[in-house]
């Protein structure tokens, strides 16, 4: 099973190039424009790890990515920045709890390995939502569960349409 | 501190720290950025090896962005604060750190179990 990356840049062309360095290194991709199209994704997705800009209109990736802590507390969360100063960073840390942070433009590279080293977990740990507060739930979850509920999920909604 | 001072462990320079994390079992490590020799990133860094289960915070006297962000990229830290810091804001992310290493802690163990 490929790693499922969440590209999240205001930028159609950041996306673009994020894409192809993506592909290249075999992973599979989602991609999404703002802050509430990327919760959008998760919610129906399985994601492993979210790349997020900081800088973008309505919400920032600061306020994206705590969210994504909030919910999906499994997620791998990463910003790619290209403008930050201070003050976001130490958010983006204290807020956030990011485990990367990587600057614009970026060093291939870097940027690869530092989403593979952060994938592990995320497929290990499982990255489902669970309900909040619920620490159990957020252990005994597995990637595969959500896999396989979703199969079921299907054949229901199929059986019932028939 | 004060309800954390139950098994509080201090030490003036990064190596000393070190030596402390290979012979004592620690939660939560606070270090200094600035310190002669090893600097918090540095020592953070290592402090990785010798106690991998123990979160990590940083706090920094003035705003070096490049320090902190290698103190995230190859440290781990869980929260990094500024001094003079906040007394509250230093035990909020020192809860949260507990919080998330009894998280972990937890779900280590369950997936050993699984």
């Amino acid at each position: 099973m490929k790693p499922v990356v969440l590209l999240v840049d205001d930028e159609k062309s950041t996306r673009s190039a994020l894409r192809r360095v993506f592909k290249k290194n075999n992973f599979d991709i989602l991609e999404a424009g703002s802050g509430q199209v990327a919760l959008d994704v998760l919610e129906s997705n399985i994601v492993d790890v979210v790349v997020s800009d900081q800088r973008m209109p309505y919400m920032n990736g600061t306020k994206l990515l705590s969210q994504v802590k909030q919910t999906y507390p499994n997620v791998g969360r990463i910003m790619l920045s290209g403008q930050s100063d201070y003050d976001d960073l130490c958010e983006a840390i204290n807020e956030a709890s990011i485990y990367r942070f990587l600057h614009k433009p970026w060093d291939e590279e870097q940027l690869v390995s530092a989403v593979k080293e952060v994938v592990p977990s995320g497929i290990l740990n499982s990255d489902i939502k669970t309900s909040k507060g619920d620490a159990l739930g957020d252990v005994t979850s597995s990637r595969n569960n959500k896999v396989m509920a979703a199969i079921i999920k299907d054949a229901v909604i199929r059986h019932q349409a028939d | 501190m004060g309800c954390y001072s139950r098994r509080r462990r201090c030490r003036g320079s990064g190596v000393e720290g070190l030596e402390l994390l290979a012979n004592e079992e620690v939660d939560i490590i606070i270090s200094d950025m600035r310190m002669p020799k090893m600097d918090g990133a540095e020592f953070l860094r290592k402090s990785r090896a010798v106690a991998p289960n123990a979160m990590r915070i940083l706090l920094t006297g003035y705003a070096d962005m490049e320090a902190v962000i290698s103190a995230v990229n190859d440290a781990k830290i869980h929260s990094h604060l500024n001094k003079p810091w906040d007394d509250k804001l230093l035990e909020v992310a020192i809860n949260s750190a507990l919080d998330c290493k009894l998280k972990e802690g937890r779900r280590k163990k369950i997936m050993l179990e699984c």
